[in-house]
């Protein structure tokens, strides 16, 4: 196996927890993997194990992290915000690039919610990052906050036999600054805002950004979703495939150690960004 | 307090990758191991184990967080696909040689060589089981602990408590004059085998009474059989810990099916011989909370025992 070496790293007064897995062999690129949001994390945290073990297998190094309020990291999950987990993954972007050779193509591979914080930071470190992968990317950030609210309607129901409060009157209480809880982790009314304005098609990155949207298959589903298909039509740095593949990041009765379709569609892509900066560089 | 990464190795190999969180009195008599819950890894879910960790730390006790081998950010792989099979083989003991090495660690690097080890669910049978052969271990700290070995969801029906028995039972009279209800019975939907077991329970425990019990090893013999999905694992090493003068604290979720598996199908039955060892462990229930303790208020109430029976037994 790759050497692994799991590090506090600094962000200002705070510390980021991180697993930097050195990749075997030449650096064909370096990739910082941005986790997604609260419990999904955990259920896939194997997943991306498993990911960044097999990305280091061929050549690329990966940094693996948890942004503030999440994992080993600090702060507490209700004092983190869009903002702070923007500024974490540019602080470990930068902590993965001290670590490898100048010409490494950089790329942010993120998970739902994960992608949509990988995507605005790229807009900030524009150049630097060559390109962005998005797992089962979030489109539309207000339907995301009513999936989440959804398990405290379950958690309601579990334990109280009935629904007392629906979505509605639990939005309206963390707008009147309650935090309301979704499986143990607290949603202020001001995340609820910042999530809430996030449209994956309208963020500024991907005007420039070189990115793959990779849209896990529901159903019978057998193309990407029409607006993702619109926002590929575009513009021609953004593309979007299909991929079948398990949703790990919720409870299931399977136990989820990989992902086969989106490491495959992932490491694919990360091979021909090679090929095309190999290509670039003789020209 | 300070957090450090600490990879140590298991007896297969395995590097395991924990977090030591040391307070800044550090105490030298005493620590905490922490161990992993189910598949989630050492932070737990919603980070319950750094929260609890703090009750720990205010008491100069430091915690070691485990991520088990094939877990977490560990090295190693398990081959069930299925939960259901990686939870019974968790019960099983699977991780017992994750937790020794854990506390060789603490013994070898902090020269700390008494410890209080569990967690929930997972966690906390894993420090049980290890408990039973490793008299370093000082306490058991078991949040949610299973008393029974998994099996495949199909057959959940098989092994249900009375109490949740009787809950379908009184479901299924109040369809008794829903005609949707019966249109599902007799369109073969309806579960038959839930039906049978719900309805006809008294019965069977009645019968199921009059069998003979016997016992392979020290464990004391219950007033009944034990229910079929029974860990025996667990009712060894429960006596065999608290035996030895260890004590326990046990802590359970009131909506979690796990407190009334541990009630009917280990404390009832082994009532007789658990009277002399009562004022070794302490059974406490955070009333409402779900399994993983997922509201700030039960979270609050789990520091507020876990507080408690530190000040009393490790003060």
């Amino acid at each position: 196996m790759a050497i692994e070496e799991p590090h506090f790293f600094p962000n200002g007064t705070d510390e980021l927890y991180g697993v930097f897995h050195a990749p075997q062999g030449e650096t064909r690129s370096g990739v910082l993997f941005c986790h997604a949001l609260a419990e999904e994390k955990l259920w896939s945290h194997r997943v991306y194990v498993s990911f960044a073990r097999e990305a280091a297998a061929r050549g690329h190094a990966v940094l693996r992290f948890d942004m503030r309020g999440e994992g080993d990291s600090a702060l507490e999950f209700e004092e983190a915000t869009v903002a702070t987990r923007v500024t974490d993954v540019i602080t470990a972007f930068h902590e993965l690039r001290a670590r490898l050779p100048q010409q490494a193509p950089l790329v942010l591979v993120g998970h739902r919610f994960g992608g949509t914080v990988a995507l605005a930071a790229a807009e900030q470190l524009g150049r630097l990052v060559s390109a962005v992968v998005i797992w089962d990317p979030i489109l539309d950030g207000k339907d995301y906050v009513q999936q989440l609210l959804r398990t405290n309607l379950t958690t309601q129901l579990a334990t109280e036999g009935k629904v007392t409060r629906n979505r509605d009157a639990l939005i309206e209480a963390m707008l009147a600054g309650e935090t309301v809880v979704v499986d143990g982790y607290g949603l202020t009314g001001s995340f609820y805002r910042e999530v809430s304005e996030l449209r994956l098609p309208s963020a500024p990155a991907l005007e420039s950004t070189a990115t793959l949207l990779l849209e896990v298959a529901k159903g019978s589903q057998t193309e990407p979703s029409a607006e993702l298909r619109a926002l590929c039509a575009e513009r021609k740095n953004v593309a979007c495939k299909l991929v079948a593949e398990q949703p790990f990041w919720r409870e299931t009765r399977q136990f989820h150690s990989r992902a086969p379709a989106l490491t495959a569609a992932t490491l694919d892509y990360l091979a021909s960004l090679n090929v095309a900066m190999e290509l670039a560089s003789q020209t | 307090m300070k957090q450090t990464v600490v990879t140590l190795r298991n007896a297969e190999g395995h590097a395991l990758h924990c977090i030591w969180e040391a307070p800044a009195n550090l105490r030298r008599d005493l620590a905490c191991v922490l161990l992993s819950p189910g598949v989630k890894m050492r932070v737990a879910p919603h980070r319950l184990y750094r929260k609890v960790a703090r009750v720990f730390a205010e008491r100069g006790i430091g915690v070691l967080r485990v991520d088990f081998h094939g877990l977490g950010d560990s090295e190693g792989d398990l081959p069930e696909a299925q939960l259901d099979q990686l939870y019974r083989k968790v019960q099983q003991g699977r991780h017992v040689c994750d937790a020794r090495a854990a506390i060789d660690w603490l013994e070898q690097d902090q020269g700390i060589s008494r410890v209080v080890v569990g967690g929930l669910c997972g966690g906390a049978i894993t420090g049980l089981l290890a408990a039973e052969s490793d008299p370093r271990i000082a306490g058991l700290y078991a949040i949610g602990i299973p008393v029974t070995l998994d099996g495949p969801a199909e057959q959940a029906s098989a092994h249900m408590t009375r109490g949740e028995l009787a809950t379908m039972r009184r479901e299924y009279l109040r369809k008794v004059f829903n005609p949707k209800a019966w249109k599902r019975l007799l369109l073969l939907q309806s579960d038959y085998q839930l039906i049978f077991r719900a309805t006809t329970a008294s019965l069977r425990r009645w019968l199921r009474r009059r069998g003979p019990v016997r016992m392979q090893d020290d464990t004391p013999l219950p007033a009944a059989p034990p229910a079929s999905n029974f860990n025996m694992g667990f009712a060894r090493a429960f006596f065999r810990v608290l035996g030895r003068g260890a004590p326990a604290l046990l802590i359970f979720s009131g909506s979690d099916r796990l407190y009334f598996e541990f009630k009917e199908k280990f404390a009832e039955p082994w009532a007789a011989a658990l009277a002399p060892l009562a004022t070794q462990f302490s059974v406490e229930i955070v009333p409402k909370a779900n399994h993983v303790l997922g509201d700030p208020s039960w979270v609050a109430e789990t520091k507020h025992y876990t507080a408690g029976w530190l000040d009393r037994c490790f003060s």
